[in-house]
């Protein structure tokens, strides 16, 4: 049989049990206290009997008890850097006074030092004397460390702030109130009271067409668009001008993530902001100078170019010149000598005894060679010779005619064909002879040379009053009126056609389309100078079935015969 | 004989032309020649000589054929006589288109062919009259 505890056991159990809770709870509540009371009994203004409360274990390490053991102790716990202001408090309190709360260190029983706050409270008789006072002890050296530790941080930063030439915000989102430091004020030139300490103060400086962006950048980064703030801006400087700053800035989230603190740096960038205008400048600038620079130098390119084909023209001029100087010299130098073969010959000629055949033509031959070289003599000193202009009354035709026959040699090499068709009765024309002979020379020579084999040459000549012809208009005719009498040579070949683009400047002196060397480019500008010193004109242009057809026109005389 | 031939004086300071043309003049029979290389001689040698005509060249050292020319006319007793330039400083188209005048005075271009000296010659003297001619 199982016997049941007798009652008054069970009782007994469950109050053991109880007891044994009791002691927990409280083991855990003076674990976490940190503060406890003592009461200070006080007879006639001195204190008689003190008892410190069981917290005090827990804040200074020492029981009840042992306090009870040692009146002193409590005095020798203290600080001693902090005694006399402990004891100026206790005289207070003990002379019935209500001092505030005092906060001062003591040595814990472990040895480290602890900060504890102290409050007395007296309590009196009815009579207002003093008979007790309670002493509240708290344990503040957690807040004491947190408080020392604010204010290095805040010197610290108010040293940092000082030390840089920043300016510094701090931005308080639930707010709107915003610090700014000296420094952000004075940076724009307002004194410490010149500026509020409101968001809408830094929004009114905004220049205006950077307003928008800034506010949607600083926006952006407040919602988590963007992970960094950095916003170059412009503010108004108290002068009124603008300047450039760098804002950067960081933002504190609280639990919910939401924006509750920002804060940050300004820095005055309109130095470099300048620099970087200036720079930017430069480089465009600098770019405009490179292409300019290239276009210079193509030009300088094919300046070039000209000037060395010109310089090999005027070089041919030059020696033209200085061989035509030259020409007059030697030909006199050499025409004594082609005199004397000249009169050798003839006499060796008439005193030839005996018939040989063969000698008789050596001294043909011989002669044939005197008159050939003064013929070359002659044309070079043709070349120097400023002959005037002496204009008589010429037929035309005979002009043509001997023009072919003095260049016959080239027109045979050539193998072209010749065709002339000369007006008969032309009218005579008032001309230099060997002038015109020049520019008919020029003008067949220069068709010759365009044509290859098979090609035909054709000469006309043909009068009538200007104005008949439709054919010939233009600004090239300027100085014909119509009905003026005029005589016109038409010159034709079928070789290669001139570009259009070259036509405009065939009569340039030293223009010639013919490979350096061949040509100098002078015969078109001479066949011109001709031509105007005779008040005529001459026009070239493609012909439309191929070919370059020159069309000379030269005064007519009027009623006049040769 | 020496009556029947007209003189020519011929100054030239090349003494192969002048040699040549006095060769060339006298073999015709009609003329006679005397040749004087330097100019400066000249007036002394027409002394001399007497001739009908002086054939003279230009370029000459010393004395050129114009200030020659004209010493010849500055002299009464030579102011008629015939004096025909022989040159290479005209081109014989100049001389062509001038018909044979050039500043007042005859003139031959050298190269010249013995044909055209003798042409020359009678124009200014008269046709020749030839030995065999009675």
């Amino acid at each position: 049989m199982v016997h049941e505890p007798p009652r008054q056991v069970r009782g007994c159990e469950h109050a053991k049990q109880g007891i044994a809770d009791v002691e927990q709870r409280y083991a855990r509540l003076l674990a976490s206290v940190t503060d406890y009371v003592y009461t200070v009994v006080v007879s006639q203004g001195r204190p008689v009997l003190t008892s410190h409360g069981p917290g005090c274990e827990a804040v200074t390490g020492y029981t009840s008890s042992e306090f009870d053991a040692e009146p002193f102790l409590w005095h020798r716990m203290i600080y001693h850097d902090d005694r006399p202001a402990v004891s100026a408090q206790a005289e207070r309190v003990l002379k019935a006074e209500t001092p505030s709360p005092l906060e001062h260190r003591i040595i814990h029983k472990d040895g480290r030092l602890r900060w504890i706050r102290n409050t007395p409270l007296p309590h009196k008789d009815d009579q207002g004397r003093l008979i007790a006072y309670d002493g509240l002890v708290s344990d503040i050296t957690e807040r004491k460390r947190a408080e020392v530790a604010l204010r290095q941080s805040q010197e610290r930063l108010a040293l940092v702030i000082q030390g840089s030439s920043d300016g510094v915000w701090d931005w308080d989102l639930t707010t709107n109130e915003v610090y700014f430091s000296t420094r952000w004020k004075s940076m724009l030139g307002y004194g410490e009271d010149e500026v509020g300490n409101h968001l809408s103060a830094w929004e009114r400086l905004l220049h205006p067409d950077d307003r928008e962006r800034a506010l949607a950048c600083l926006q952006a980064y407040l919602i988590g668009q963007t992970s960094t703030y950095e916003l170059e801006h412009r503010l108004q400087h108290k002068d009124g001008s603008y300047r450039w700053i760098l804002s950067r800035g960081v933002v504190l989230r609280d639990a919910a993530s939401q924006p509750v603190r920002m804060a940050g740096s300004h820095v005055d960038m309109t130095a470099r902001k300048q620099a970087e205008e200036q720079l930017k400048q430069a480089y465009a600038e600098l770019s405009q100078n490179e292409a300019a620079l290239k276009a210079a130098l193509q030009k300088l390119q094919s300046a070039n170019q000209e000037l060395q084909t010109t310089q090999f023209q005027l070089i041919q001029a030059a020696k033209l010149e200085s061989v035509g100087t030259l020409a007059a010299g030697v030909a006199h130098e050499v025409k004594n000598p082609l005199q004397t073969i000249l009169l050798g010959l003839e006499y060796l000629a008439n005193n030839l005894t005996g018939g040989n055949d063969n000698t008789r033509l050596v001294l043909d031959d011989m002669r044939d060679a005197v008159t050939r070289a003064n013929t070359i003599i002659r044309e070079l000193l043709q070349l120097s010779a400023a002959t005037e202009f002496e204009p008589k009354a010429t037929d035309l035709n005979a002009l043509v005619e001997r023009s072919l026959w003095l260049i016959h040699n080239e027109i045979i090499a050539s193998q072209i064909t010749v065709v002339c068709k000369l007006e008969p009765d032309l009218r005579p024309v008032r001309l230099d002879r060997s002038k015109v002979e020049q520019v008919f020379i020029n003008l067949f020579i220069n068709a010759l040379q365009a044509m290859s084999q098979g090609g035909v040459l054709t000469v006309t000549t043909r009068h009538c009053r200007f104005g008949e012809d439709l054919n010939l208009i233009g600004p090239v005719f300027s100085q014909f009126k119509p009905g003026d009498p005029v005589v016109i040579t038409d010159v034709q070949d079928t070789g290669q056609s001139i570009p259009e683009a070259v036509l405009p400047r065939i009569f340039d002196p030293f223009f010639t389309t013919k490979p350096t060397g061949v040509g100098t480019g002078l015969g078109l500008s001479v066949v011109k100078k001709i031509m105007d010193l005779h008040d005529g004109a001459i026009h070239i242009r493609n012909a439309p079935l191929g070919g370059v057809v020159a069309t000379l026109l030269l005064r007519a005389e009027i009623g006049k015969n040769l | 004989m020496n009556n029947e031939k007209k003189r020519i004086l011929v100054v030239d300071d090349d003494a192969s032309i002048t040699r040549l043309l006095k060769l060339n003049l006298e073999q015709t029979g009609n003329y006679l020649v005397r040749m004087e290389n330097i100019s400066t001689g000249a007036l002394a040698a027409a002394e001399e000589f007497r001739p009908h005509l002086i054939l003279l060249d230009v370029m000459m050292p010393d004395l050129d054929g114009g200030n020659l020319a004209a010493r010849f006319q500055a002299n009464p007793s030579w102011k008629d006589l015939p004096l025909v330039f022989l040159t290479a400083a005209v081109t014989r188209e100049e001389v062509r288109a001038r018909h044979g005048m050039v500043g007042g005075l005859p003139f031959l271009a050298k190269p010249v062919n013995l044909h055209e000296v003798l042409r020359c010659l009678g124009r200014h003297l008269g046709p020749p009259q030839t030995a065999n001619t009675p």
